[in-house]
């Protein structure tokens, strides 16, 4: 039978979703500067890419009130199934941290 | 806003399109761009702590740069590297089969199986010097995927240099040793056959070959052949210089356009037929003139600039993703 293939996570991931679970809508830097330096200013994009890429985030960007030639950020924020994968992964996490003798 | 009225980050923005593809720019380079101009914009005056901020999103800015640029080469390399690895597996066996063809003939004709299959052996490593640039420029050439040839270049010219080493290897290492002990065998079947003095005399063991490990022990201790700083640093160019050539001209090779096949195809030829002239003269104990070999490097640095530059020119790719 044809099992079906369990998504993963990474810890860099799993600190995302955290934040962004907790949180709301998050900037890439607030992510960074709110992580306590686990996550950091030159891997945050990407994995916020790959996670995007994952279907985990999705993103939308700012209103540009700024100058119109600038880049508008981004402000990220955790799709239903990213919700739904970290609350898979926490429950195991928890599930092996109660089980004595390992 | 800066003091001359450009948004922070305009220059790098024009790099990482010329660069990035469209998926890679959107999800990370740009974001990050926009933290750039973002901190750079809302930092306090002209103070330590502005200059620490601008230096501190620059530097995340690179990062980020870098690590793109190292996932996007595997990723564009990969299917060059595929293809071309699936057409070199096929090719090879046919190619130095091809090329050893007359040592089976001959070897099997004239001793009996044992023997002669020692001495197929033996000769096999050169079989494959020769084999390994011919199958390998054929792999090359037919890669006629609808890819940008800035796309290829990551794949094709870690492929020439992992190529040009394997041939170092077997040229220095392994073909030298091979051939004293075809030689070798040679004289002891013709000791063990009773042969005249005058026979034995004619096989001929050759000067000491130069070994890739000595060249390479060489450039490191300076206990070989080169005892000097400087005698050791043109043991490194020696090295360099056998190994570039090939890299740059298969580059031009994989670049080259698409519509002058014959062209790609002489190009080839000629490529390889002056690498194995390079090879042959480093391999030497006199050692090649250092001009002559920036000549040949320079040539064909040049060729490939010109085959990449025509293919941008003429091709029916675009040289760069625009977003």
């Amino acid at each position: 039978m044809k099992t079906a293939r369990l998504p993963t996570i990474s810890a860099k991931e799993r600190i995302v979703l955290e934040l962004l679970v907790s949180s709301g809508s998050k900037y890439g830097l607030q992510l960074v500067d709110e992580s306590r330096g686990r996550l950091k200013r030159g891997t945050v994009y990407v994995t916020l890419g790959r996670m995007e890429q994952k279907g985990l985030v999705d993103s939308q960007h700012e209103p540009a009130t700024r100058d119109p030639n600038a880049l508008t950020r981004r402000m990220y924020r955790a799709t239903g199934y990213g919700r739904r994968v970290l609350d898979a992964w926490t429950a195991v996490a928890r599930t092996f941290a109660l089980e004595p003798g390992r | 806003m800066t003091n001359n009225d450009r948004v922070p980050g305009t220059w790098l923005r024009r790099f990482a399109e010329r660069t990035f593809d469209r998926e890679t720019l959107d999800r990370v380079i740009l974001p990050a761009l926009a933290d750039v101009q973002y901190e750079c914009t809302t930092a306090p005056g002209p103070t330590l702590a502005e200059r620490f901020v601008r230096v501190r999103t620059y530097w995340g800015f690179w990062k980020a740069i870098g690590l793109c640029l190292l996932t996007d080469a595997g990723r564009q390399a990969r299917p060059t590297c595929e293809g071309v690895l699936l057409r070199m597996m096929i090719t090879l066996p046919i190619v130095v089969g091809a090329i050893m063809i007359p040592t089976v003939n001959s070897e099997f004709g004239r001793f009996d199986a044992g023997t002669a299959l020692q001495f197929v052996l033996l000769s096999a490593p050169q079989a494959l010097l020769f084999g390994l640039p011919v199958t390998y420029f054929f792999a090359v050439a037919m890669d006629r995927e609808p890819t940008p040839p800035l796309r290829l270049v990551p794949g094709i010219f870690g492929l020439s240099v992992l190529c040009t080493l394997i041939m170092l290897i077997i040229a220095f290492a392994v073909e030298p040793r091979a051939n004293q002990a075809y030689r070798t065998a040679v004289y002891n079947h013709l000791k063990a056959a009773h042969a005249s003095e005058q026979q034995l005399n004619s096989v001929s063991f050759g000067p000491e070959a130069m070994t890739f490990s000595a060249l390479v022990r060489s450039i490191r201790s300076g206990r070989s052949d080169a005892s000097s700083p400087v005698a050791r640093a043109r043991a490194g160019m020696r090295l360099a210089w056998c190994t570039l050539p090939l890299a740059f001209g298969i580059l031009a090779l994989g670049a080259a356009n698409r519509r002058s096949r014959m062209a790609t195809f002489g190009m080839g030829l000629w490529v390889l037929a002056l690498y194995v002239v390079v090879l042959r003269a480093v391999s030497s104990t006199a050692g090649p003139s250092f001009e002559a070999m920036c000549v040949v490097n320079a040539a064909f640095t040049m060729a490939g600039l010109v085959m990449v530059w025509s293919r941008s020119k003429f091709g029916d790719y675009e040289l760069r993703t625009r977003v």
